[in-house]
């Protein structure tokens, strides 16, 4: 297990192969300094819960077909308002989630066109 | 752009990302769009030097009456065009570039095609998509192209002379390599040579639509995983067809037989898609003879796990081949019975698969002949546990058929199918091992057939119905005669698909005619323990009004059933 603080002082137990979702994180992990849990300057507990919701949904092999997982992304994406879409592109971008951080981005292009 | 989409404020928060995350997000959109928004200030120009992928389509300047169109106006859009794509690379300076797609068949400038490419070379451009078809030709690929360290991707497509002057071919970073529509116009083969081994770590080659001047057509490359090859149908069309792919493990090929196969190294393959032609001869008297021969492909692909043959194939494999190998991996055959199928020589591959569990067909008719007549033998000793099939025409007597997979545990049938089965056969066997079957029970089915074949899956746990719409009277229920059948079916999930898909044309109220049906299955199955109904429709039908309907049903014929009403949102139970 992995814990991860927000920079407003939460703190969240998850499992490590959903952490590693996070490139950010793994090279963390694989540096060994997850000792005292992570601290996440960047990221409040608001985003952090977002993103764990995400993470726990695309872990490898949970969360159900692809069409499934589409189906769960769009209403994901769909159900936040724009302040926190924003501040999920920068969190994804901070922690390096690769989908998340084009789901969202794809979601801004899709509102700009 | 929708601006009413956007409100200010979240202008603001877009401005405020970093330009990586902007240019991230702007690569989303066509070029184009994201061009448009340098216009909205002074910071917004230097951000499409943070858009790494970048798209450029002359189709966009495409007047719809073009050949109308006078020089003049034609030379200013084709003018326009350049200079938006000279534009933006230019404010992108030197910046990496990802993706570059280009699509010109206006008549762009042979010269102004190559200034962009060379631009995105000397950048890094990972991917390369190119469709270039110019009146006048594009005389040669540049050759810088073939050059790049940094490709990882590269497609062309497009009236291009990929031939006589190949010069040198180095891409180390390539993975994957797509043509189309190309012309090898050098006889002795060397340009499609150097190609192939200039590329040192490929994994996948596409070629469809190739013209080949030479004799031979060799694919030889040690690294490569996935290989899609259509060759086109000309006079100069190679006569000989080798493949030299240790490493590949998808192979999809299609070809007139004239050639022969003299190597064949597939050591690695799972998965084929051959679709094999005769070749037809104009002179009626020309025989067949030795020069078609595709025994040795057949051999060489015996590993595989997975085989697709077009309806044509099967043809080719029994006045062709000499031989026929055991395909001793082979688990799931398709056949697409799409077009005429030479089915008498179905049996003696089936004959050859010893291990295969899954059979797949398209069409299951014929014009002239009883195909399956020859097949029981071989069909009931066959291990195949899943047959799919699509509709099937009136004139098949498919007892036989239908007999030999009596043994299958899971079935997909069209409600044709079941019709047939109810109709065309003298008795229906029984399916002693069928635990699962799917019907597609979607417009006009016989509902009548379907308790006929209920009765003889004594050991059906699943049955799924996609589909519950029919075209019948108001007045009749069509499946009141299934009563006594159902009532002592052993089957303990129902799912169905595609509840509330109806046909454009038709009034509302069919769909209260398929919660009846769906009433009905309830009052009259009494093993059922779940229920699936997965909500699928284009009204504002709210679908918690089925479900709270359902549950309130009193005459449930079992108790203990779970009803789940699914639609694609939410999940009701």
């Amino acid at each position: 297990m992995i814990v991860l603080k927000s920079s407003d002082g939460e703190t969240f137990e998850i499992e490590e192969a959903v952490a590693l979702q996070s490139q950010t994180i793994a090279h963390m992990v694989e540096d060994d300094c997850v000792e005292n849990g992570i601290p996440l300057a960047n990221v409040t507990g608001e985003i952090l819960a977002k993103i764990i919701e995400y993470c726990k949904k695309h872990v490898e092999g949970g969360g159900g077909s692809e069409e499934e997982l589409k189906i769960w992304d769009k209403e994901f994406i769909e159900n936040i308002d724009q302040s926190t879409l924003f501040n999920l592109i920068l969190a994804a971008n901070y922690l390096n989630i690769k989908t998340l951080l084009d789901l969202t981005c794809q979601r801004v292009a899709d509102m700009i066109s | 752009m929708n601006s009413k989409k956007m409100d200010i404020g979240s202008k603001d928060l877009i401005s405020n990302l970093p330009e990586a995350l902007i240019g991230h997000i702007l690569s989303f959109l066509p070029t184009k769009d994201a061009a448009l928004t340098s216009v909205l200030s002074k910071r917004w120009r230097h951000m499409l030097a943070f858009v790494p992928n970048l798209d450029f389509d002359d189709e966009d300047y495409e007047d719809y009456n073009r050949y109308d169109m006078s020089p003049l106006k034609r030379l200013k859009m084709l003018t326009s065009f350049q200079v938006f794509v000279d534009r933006v690379l230019a404010l992108q300076g030197n910046a990496p570039v990802n993706k570059f797609s280009l699509s010109c068949e206006l008549g762009v400038e042979p010269s102004s095609v190559n200034r962009w490419l060379s631009n995105v070379l000397e950048r890094g451009v990972l991917d390369l998509d190119l469709y270039v078809s110019l009146e006048d030709g594009y005389p040669l690929l540049l050759s810088q192209v073939l050059m790049s360290k940094t490709l990882v991707r590269l497609k062309v497509e497009g009236t291009t002379d990929f031939s006589t002057d190949v010069g040198e071919v180095f891409l180390p970073k390539l993975k994957t390599l797509y043509l189309d529509d190309l012309a090898f116009n050098d006889e002795g083969g060397a340009a499609f040579a150097k190609l192939t081994s200039g590329c040192h770590v490929l994994e996948e080659l596409v070629m469809i639509d190739i013209v080949f001047y030479c004799d031979f057509f060799l694919v030889s490359n040690p690294t490569l995983k996935r290989l899609k090859v259509r060759l086109d149908f000309t006079d100069q069309k190679p006569n000989t067809v080798s493949f030299d792919t240790p490493n590949l493990v998808y192979l999809e090929f299609t070809d007139t037989v004239g050639a022969k196969y003299p190597k064949a190294n597939f050591d690695s393959l799972v998965e084929a898609n051959l679709d094999l032609r005769m070749r037809h001869y104009q002179d009626e008297d020309e025989p067949a003879g030795d020069s078609e021969d595709s025994t040795n492909l057949i051999m060489e692909i015996y590993n595989v796990k997975i085989l697709y043959l077009s309806g044509a194939t099967l043809e080719v494999l029994a006045l062709c081949c000499k031989a026929i190998p055991i395909f001793s991996n082979l688990i799931r055959l398709t056949i697409d019975t799409h077009e005429e199928v030479q089915w008498e020589f179905l049996p003696k591959l089936l004959e050859n698969c010893p291990n295969l569990e899954t059979l797949v067909f398209g069409v299951l008719s014929t014009i002239h002949c009883k195909p399956w007549e020859d097949t029981r033998t071989c069909l009931s000793s066959s291990p195949v546990k899943m047959l799919k099939s699509e509709p099937a025409d009136d004139s098949v007597d498919a007892t036989n058929l239908f007999m030999g997979i009596c043994n299958v545990e899971i079935l997909y049938l069209s409600g044709a199918t079941l019709e047939i089965l109810a109709s065309c056969c003298k008795a229906i066997p029984v399916f002693t091992n069928l635990i699962h079957l799917n019907i597609n029970t979607h417009g006009n089915i016989q509902w009548k057939s379907l308790p006929k074949l209920l009765v003889n899956c004594p050991n059906l746990e699943t049955l799924v119905l996609e589909g519950l719409n029919y075209i019948g009277t108001i007045h009749c229920k069509p499946w009141e005669d299934t009563r006594t059948c159902l009532s002592s079916s052993p089957v303990k999930m129902l799912k169905v698909l595609r509840f509330g898909q109806i046909n454009l044309l038709e009034k509302v109220d069919v769909i209260d005619k398929q919660k009846e049906v769906i009433k009905y299955l309830l009052e009259t199955m009494p093993n059922l323990e779940q229920v699936m109904i997965y909500y699928d429709t284009s009204f504002d039908d709210d679908p918690s009004i089925l479900s709270t309907e359902l549950q309130m049903l009193e005459k449930v014929a079992s108790p203990k059933c779970k009803i789940q009403v699914i639609s694609a949102n939410i999940r009701f139970s």
